[in-house]
């Protein structure tokens, strides 16, 4: 019997075709789940009611910044030459800086961080989760930085205050309750050496470059620009917060 | 000398082609599916609606408060001691904020029983401030906007530290806000209660109608950041 001998580039192409036939079942799967998700008229609705929202509260923080800057001015033309509302006035822009309030420039250290492409795209049949950044990545990451003296943090401009939480609904990461999206830039003010170190035994850090995560980071030297951060735009919630002092008084 | 092209190879290049078309829709997508808010489900889209609406209400207030003081400002711009005052009055919310100045008010004591890790804290203290907390201190630590959860390793006990400070069991944390809804955050079905007791690690939690918050002990000084110069 005669043996049937195939060329070398068929086992090839069949297994090439295989793969775009599961990457067509895999898209067509999704696509489906997206038709389905945006004929919902209750999800259309939410959002709808979210982005007006979205759009809504960031004016008002426009606003809000915009009132400190006018009342900050206001208050330096009326300190000129007096020095006991010098002195308050220099106390009040102190208490600024340190709430996140004003804008912040210095050295520092800038960590780029972006979801695991590459990974997801080896592995299609594989959890997807497993390749992207997680809230609780970015949440140990500020953490970390913090412990390592860094005086004022941002994520992709947020500002991170004393208040600021980082989570996720769903697959959505919000700080300061806005949507952020990949890729993740955070910025940190501080001795950029104590921030390197920090990255340099940080388990989230460390285990994500591991993973095959893009993630980066560069540092400010002599001779690069400053870091900047962007001042915190939002509010502060202090309606049942009192000064133990004037308690005392009362 | 001419080569000659094999009709395989034609083959093969535009299966390579197909195949690179279909990673990149497919990558597209996939990171559409992650962040779009048509993905999301319904419950998802209500508590980032819920979240939403509270913020725009905290914004309101704060707005309307800023812009009452900034008329005021302006009317008592001759009058020094109105000034001073109104100066005293935003000063000392903002060290409220800062934990520089104690603080008191209603909210939640919290009582760990087991042995929480450092990223168990994170996201517990996390939580609350997701919870509209307004001033949290970890035995008797006050969090300040630049402190920092870790731990430190003896010979025979590793201790959870916050700013460099040893927090000794029981851990209890003070949080001031609305105390039901701080509990509730922590104690939603699959929340970080329930995630915890997964491993024998327990939160007590009270409501206080009045506690009092420690002040951090010294002021915080910057070394590095700075106003950035007007231009």
């Amino acid at each position: 019997m005669k043996k049937s001998m195939l060329p070398n580039w068929v086992p090839w192409l069949t297994f090439l075709l295989l793969l775009i036939g599961l990457f067509f079942v895999q898209e067509l799967k999704i696509q489906s789940a997206i038709v389905t998700a945006s004929a919902d008229p209750k999800t259309e609705v939410l959002i709808s009611l979210i982005t007006n929202l979205e759009a809504e509260t960031a004016a008002l923080e426009d606003r809000l910044a915009s009132i400190r800057q006018e009342t900050e001015a206001l208050i330096g033309q009326a300190a000129t030459g007096e020095s006991q509302l010098t002195e308050l006035q220099n106390q009040l822009t102190q208490a600024q800086i340190q709430a996140g309030i004003t804008a912040l420039e210095g050295p520092g250290i800038t960590i780029q961080l972006d979801d695991n492409n590459s990974g997801l795209t080896s592995s299609p049949a594989d959890d997807p989760n497993r390749y992207i950044i997680h809230y609780e990545n970015l949440l140990y990451l500020v953490n970390d930085l913090r412990n390592a003296g860094a005086e004022g943090i941002s994520i992709n401009g947020q500002r991170i205050v004393v208040s600021s939480e980082i989570r996720c609904v769903g697959n959505v990461i919000l700080v300061n309750t806005t949507r952020l999206a990949p890729p993740f830039e955070i910025s940190a003010i501080g001795d950029p050496k104590a921030l390197e170190e920090a990255l340099a035994s940080s388990t989230t850090y460390q285990q994500l470059s591991l993973s095959g995560f893009p993630v980066s980071y560069k540092t400010t030297g002599s001779h690069s620009n400053n870091i900047s951060l962007p001042a915190y735009t939002g509010s502060f919630s202090t309606k049942n917060l009192t000064s133990a002092a004037h308690e005392e008084a009362s | 000398m001419k080569k000659h092209i094999h009709g395989w190879q034609i083959y093969l290049a535009i299966t390579f082609i197909l195949l690179g078309i279909m990673i990149s829709t497919q990558i597209q997508t996939q990171n559409r599916l992650m962040s779009d808010l048509s993905l999301q489900s319904t419950s998802d889209l209500s508590i980032m609606l819920k979240n939403l609406t509270d913020k725009r209400w905290q914004l309101s207030e704060e707005i309307e408060e800023a812009e009452n003081n900034l008329i005021h400002s302006q009317d008592d711009y001759k009058d020094d001691s109105e000034l001073m005052s109104r100066i005293d009055s935003e000063l000392e919310r903002l060290q409220l904020i800062n934990g520089t100045i104690e603080a008191v008010g209603s909210g939640i004591s919290i009582t760990v029983q087991g042995n929480l890790l450092s990223s168990d804290l994170v996201l517990l203290i996390n939580e609350l401030w997701a919870a509209s907390a307004e001033a949290v201190t970890i035995n008797d630590f006050r969090v300040t906007p630049t402190s920092g959860i870790g731990y430190i390793e003896t010979l025979d006990k590793t201790y959870l530290t916050c700013d460099g400070n040893v927090l000794h069991e029981p851990i209890t944390i003070k949080a001031i806000g609305n105390g039901p809804i701080l509990e509730k955050s922590l104690t939603m079905p699959g929340g970080i209660a329930d995630n915890l007791s997964l491993y024998q690690i327990y939160l007590h939690m009270e409501l206080q109608e009045e506690m009092q918050l420690e002040a951090l002990p010294t002021q915080p000084q910057l070394r590095y950041g700075k106003i950035p110069d007007k231009e």
